[in-house]
């Protein structure tokens, strides 16, 4: 679903971002980015989203390049930032309402509101209340909701659980377990190695650009994430 | 999808402090306009009818003989225009009386200024409220339109999503020309209905088609600030640095570049002063009197003798003097009223890289006020004084007892009887109305200031496109 292929990005200044990275994450996946600031790990996101084009190599999804195809490619994809920011002045329906129009989805009812509430764990209430006034574990919540509206077969996460309480964040991943039953492929980029742990199919570890290794979900399941993820890095330190 | 975009654009204008700040403030100076324009029209047009009634008064006693009509002064004074509602012109500062006889021409009359170069500053008119306050209002709404998403965050979201970025642009563009003409339109409502109420103006067909002419102007001319928002909002990452570099931008645009016309004026043009302007007239007194000597206009032209049957009386050549003199002081006249017109116009014309200037303008041309209103009437006045005069010839030539030389010397009339002395009918007599320009004739002069709009949009358009285009949300 969310194709990597040698995936190389130095920037105008001549900081190399990405370094031939290559992975795929499937449907029904959930996919894990670990690497430390300036790893690469937006970088990817922001290539995938258009945001910036790659200096060489490919990242697609569902089969459509991001780069030559960017409006063909975000059909398929919806994106959950880490800090995520909404119209402060309208109500939450109103935010649900524009970005789902955005993406195609015209005439949605009170029930297609109420449901998707409901689904990322906000009372119904909370759709009159103005974004101004939700905390910021609501606003992650109206994030995914706003990504459940478009219904996309794949979701970028870029450090969705930055900032949010131990409920909150308890919360998040059992929406992120949610979509993934529903076969959603899930890129998610973290510091958070616990919840990585907790969440990931698949992890990726990365480091100044480069991905340094790929564990599965069993080779961590009952190991320290954090020991594996400090050995790779020293790993490739000697490198 | 553009149009969730404008709803989107709207519904968070509409939301905003800074919407329902600027709908209170414009529709306060629209109203304000419009009152004070209504008491200060009834006004004028009560003098403008006193004065024009003295004049007519004054041409009906003069037709009891022919020859006194045609020295007759008369006043012609500007009338104030029902659209100086929408463009007063700066018309306070600007010949408001015309003085002629049939023979010659004074300057037209201008109160308290040695020039006819204009202030920055007018009265709370249509084009007053809207180049000033109006496009101010346009940068407030428009100057956080992308970067300040950017700072919010949303652009990122949003753009994540399969929409192209024209799309989002012309979104932002039309939600906010749309925010900018709910108060607009609703100023120009009060207004209007303040103005229509009153008893002393009546707006006909041709007024109405100039107003919405005036309105439509006006989007173009707001949509150039709009333009010129979403572009240096494309261009900047922060939006309190985006309102700054506007800021600068509008004080060059709206206060700086019109004020250096006159400067530019004053610079451009070296005005000779009363003094000069009578010595030259002197000069030329002296050259005629000496081509006379020289028997340019035949034997005894500038000697005057009352008695015809004399030798030294030759009414034909003293006619073609007195002419001469006439001509050569209209020509003096007429030069340094053109130098007043051309130092006033050379500083609008310097100043055009402002759009302000350029719809100020255009809506003086469709409003029929301002400059072009002086220029146009004294054009219209000249035509009457030769329409006047070709009167005056035809009903001289009836008279047998004339000697049918039309020449203004009073005395060679009383005495010789050059022109004719028999009364005229009044209502025969040509009188000066001053015809207003339909809005076909308005929209050819405006054309090229109508095209500048046009163009400055199409630059300011362009300019945001590119930039929005590759504009980094990251």
């Amino acid at each position: 679903m969310i194709e990597i292929d040698e995936l190389t990005k130095r920037y105008e200044d001549g900081v190399l971002a990405l370094d031939h990275v290559s992975y795929k994450v499937e449907p029904g996946e959930i996919f894990c980015l670990l690497g430390a600031n300036g790893a690469g790990k937006t970088t990817t996101i922001n290539i995938l989203l258009d945001f910036i084009p790659p200096t060489s190599g490919s990242a697609t999804i569902d089969g459509h390049d991001c780069n030559k195809f960017p409006l063909e490619a975000k059909k398929y994809v919806s994106y959950v930032s880490e800090n995520v920011q909404l119209y402060g002045m309208f109500t939450a329906r109103q935010n649900l309402a524009f970005f789902a129009e955005l993406a195609g989805k015209t005439g949605l009812k009170k029930k297609d509101y109420d449901g998707v509430m409901r689904t990322v764990g906000l009372p119904e209430k909370a759709l009159r209340m103005r974004l101004k006034h939700f905390s910021k574990g609501m606003r992650q919540k109206l994030g995914i909701a706003i990504a459940l509206l478009k219904d996309p077969p794949a979701i970028l996460m870029d450090e969705p659980t930055s900032g949010l309480d131990p409920t909150s964040a308890q919360e998040f991943l059992a929406q992120l377990r949610r979509l993934r039953e529903r076969g959603k492929a899930i890129l998610m980029t973290t510091h958070d190695i616990f919840r990585a742990k907790l969440i990931a199919d698949r992890v990726g570890i990365m480091k100044q650009g480069r991905l340094v290794a790929i564990r599965k979900k069993q080779d961590f399941k009952h190991a320290d994430l954090e020991e594996i993820y400090m050995h790779e890095m020293q790993a490739a330190e000697t490198v | 999808m553009i149009w969730h975009i404008i709803r989107k654009e709207m519904l968070e204008n509409f939301l905003s402090l800074r919407f329902i700040l600027s709908l209170l403030l414009i529709i306060s100076l629209f109203a304000a306009g419009g009152f004070v324009f209504v008491d200060e029209y009834s006004q004028q047009l009560q003098d403008y009818w006193k004065k024009t009634n003295k004049n007519l008064s004054g041409l009906s006693e003069q037709s009891s003989q022919l020859y006194e009509l045609a020295f007759y002064k008369q006043r012609i004074f500007r009338k104030t225009k029902t659209l100086a509602l929408c463009a007063e012109g700066f018309e306070k500062s600007l010949p408001n009386c015309f003085e002629f006889d049939v023979f010659t021409a004074d300057l037209p009359e201008i109160k308290g200024q040695s020039n006819f170069t204009v202030p920055h500053f007018s009265d709370i008119d249509w084009v007053f409220v809207i180049s000033l306050v109006l496009s101010f209002v346009a940068l407030v709404f428009a100057y956080d339109s992308i970067c300040g998403e950017k700072e919010a965050g949303t652009l990122r979201l949003m753009l994540a999503g399969a929409i192209p970025r024209h799309k989002v642009l012309f979104g932002k563009y039309f939600g906010t020309m749309v925010t900018l003409g709910i108060p607009l339109l609703i100023g120009l409502l009060v207004n209007l209905i303040i103005v229509v109420s009153s008893e002393d103006i009546v707006f006909d067909g041709n007024v109405w088609l100039k107003i919405f002419t005036i309105i439509l102007l006006s989007f173009l001319y707001l949509s150039i600030f709009v333009l010129l928002g979403l572009f240096i909002s494309s261009r900047t990452a922060h939006s309190a640095n985006c309102m700054v570099i506007l800021l600068l931008l509008w004080v060059g645009l709206v206060i700086l570049i019109p004020s250096f016309g006159r400067i530019i004026s004053d610079a451009s043009y070296d005005m000779p002063t009363q003094e000069e302007f009578e010595r030259m007239k002197g000069e030329a007194h002296d050259q005629i009197d000496q081509n006379a000597l020289n028997g340019k206009y035949g034997p005894f032209a500038s000697s005057f003798n009352p008695d015809l049957d004399s030798p030294y009386a030759n009414p034909p050549a003293r006619a073609r003097f007195d002419n001469a003199l006439a001509d050569a002081q209209n020509r003096i006249t007429e030069g340094h009223h053109n130098q007043m017109l051309a130092q006033a116009f050379v500083g609008r014309n310097f100043t055009c890289i402002s759009p302000v200037v350029i719809y100020q303008r255009a809506g003086e041309t469709i409003a029929g006020t301002g400059l072009n209103h002086c220029v146009n009437l004294y054009r219209q006045i000249r035509q009457y004084q030769a329409d006047l005069k070709e009167y005056i010839r035809s009903k001289d030539s009836e008279d047998p007892e004339s000697l049918h030389l039309l020449s203004p010397m009073k005395m060679a009339v009383k005495n010789w009887g050059t022109i004719s002395k028999q009364p005229v009918r009044f209502d025969s007599v040509p009188k000066f109305q001053e015809r207003d320009l339909a809005l076909g004739e308005s929209l050819k002069l405006a054309i090229w200031d109508i095209g500048l709009l046009i163009l400055f949009n199409l630059v300011f358009f362009a300019a945001a496109y590119v930039s929005f285009l590759k504009y980094d949300v990251r």
